[in-house]
């Protein structure tokens, strides 16, 4: 079996459900992942994805805070959520659209109402903000989950693919003794004495009961179809 | 049939950010940048915990167009269907060429494979020479909060990758002597071992 060290990836999206939530619910950003090493699903809150994208930074760098985002429509700072200038991690003055500072501060517009929730006395002027913001999405990439892998080519035993001329050693064949005919449930047996060496359970090689009295010559060997092969009784072949 | 067991876990499947979320500014893409290196690498002892996640912002057309609805690439290497595009260069990324320029500069995503087998790539065949750490990512599966749900809040959006559509808690064999099975539920050779999880 061939074994070696293989890295796999995934990707995850978080992004605003597409019905705005009710009022006060927390967390509507966040995703679950599931996390090999604990062995559980991991709460992945979007104000950690957004600051792990460093757009706090970059969003404040003159060059990249207008690199062109299509789609992503103008942040205002006007109607309903934390709209002061600058509070909270907020843009400082509105921002262009389709641009990166406009999607820097709708982002944070989202991770303020995530942890704090849309307040009811206000639900109706929130949601229209909240509206504005449905194309603000963050991708959660985990590219070096490692692990080792096996290889191995599996094919079906019998004569189909060869013979077995040792067969399961160390293992029993028996069929149910409440239903004959069912196949076995173990590894097929292998030949008997004075059995071709690649008969197994689906039909003996069987030679004629006259020929085997009389001593004559080795009789030709013939397969039977399996219909022609009765059940056989329980029986223990082998045992430890 | 190929992979059809997973042996050991190694590293890369927590739930960290590479990114130290306890800086700021400029130091959140250098810890991002030092941590990544010093999980390929290896660099610590090991018992130690490395990160496994970054995070890129999206266009909203990548995803609402079925851009990168299965598949993006962190690095430079390409994607089999977009070889033959006359400007291919990382459309795949998360937020396209411009935000892998960007986090190229921070992050050296350039260094992490490198080693391109075009033609293998061509095929589909995911096979690269060089570098063997990975730059492709599929959709894996998580829950995302579902806002007509009356009971679970939170719905599964199913992967396409890695294991399969659903990765769930509640398979990592328990450390110690193997437990003798009481039922084949309980068998551990039916379960994929040291917590990777799978359900087909």
């Amino acid at each position: 079996m061939l074994s070696r060290s293989t890295q796999v990836g995934e990707f995850y999206v978080m992004r605003p459900p597409p019905f705005p939530p009710k009022a006060g619910v927390l967390g509507f950003m966040d995703i679950f992942l599931y996390d090999e090493e604990g062995d559980r699903h991991v709460r992945i809150a979007w104000k950690d994805a957004l600051k792990a994208t460093a757009a706090v930074h970059l969003a404040t760098d003159n060059t990249i805070k207008a690199t062109p985002m299509p789609g992503v429509p103008e942040f205002i700072h006007a109607g309903g959520g934390p709209n002061k200038d600058g509070a909270g991690g907020l843009p400082a003055a509105d921002a262009g659209a389709n641009t990166f500072e406009a999607w820097y501060g709708h982002a944070k517009w989202l991770e303020h109402v995530n942890e704090k929730g849309i307040p009811e006395a206000e639900y109706a002027t929130w949601v229209d903000s909240y509206n504005k913001k449905k194309s603000i999405y963050i991708v959660i990439a985990r590219p070096f989950i490692e692990h080792l892998m096996h290889s191995a080519i599996a094919m079906v035993s019998g004569r189909d693919t060869g013979a077995t001329l040792f067969g399961p050693a160390g293992e029993s064949t028996f069929f149910s003794a409440a239903s004959p005919s069912d196949p076995p449930r173990a590894p097929r047996r292998h030949a008997d004495l004075r059995q071709h060496p690649g008969q197994d359970d689906r039909g003996p090689l069987r030679e004629s009961a006259p020929q085997r009295l009389t001593g004559g010559a080795r009789p030709a060997l013939v397969m039977p179809p399996s219909s022609a092969c009765p059940p056989r009784p329980a029986r223990m072949i082998h045992t430890r | 049939m190929r992979d059809i067991a997973c042996g050991g876990y190694v590293a890369g499947g927590n739930c960290d950010f590479f990114a130290d979320l306890k800086s700021d500014g400029a130091d959140i893409l250098s810890s991002a940048a030092t941590s990544m290196q010093a999980r390929l690498n290896f660099a610590s002892d090991p018992d130690e915990k490395y990160g496994s996640m970054l995070a890129f912002p999206l266009l909203p057309d990548q995803w609402n167009n079925g851009k990168i609805d299965n598949t993006i690439s962190i690095t430079s290497r390409l994607l089999p269907w977009d070889m033959n595009n006359a400007a291919p260069r990382d459309k795949s990324f998360p937020g396209g060429e411009a935000f892998y320029t960007i986090y190229d500069q921070f992050l050296g995503l350039g260094s992490v494979h490198y080693g391109e087998d075009v033609r293998a790539s061509e095929n589909m065949e995911y096979v690269s020479q060089g570098s063997v750490n990975n730059s492709l990512c599929f959709l894996g599966p998580h829950r995302v909060y579902a806002p007509l749900s009356m009971g679970d809040k939170h719905e599964l959006i199913p992967g396409q990758g890695h294991f399969g559509p659903d990765a769930v808690p509640g398979v990592r064999r328990p450390s110690g002597p193997t437990p003798r099975p009481t039922s084949d539920r309980d068998a551990p050779a039916s379960r994929t071992p040291d917590g990777a999880a799978a359900r087909w």
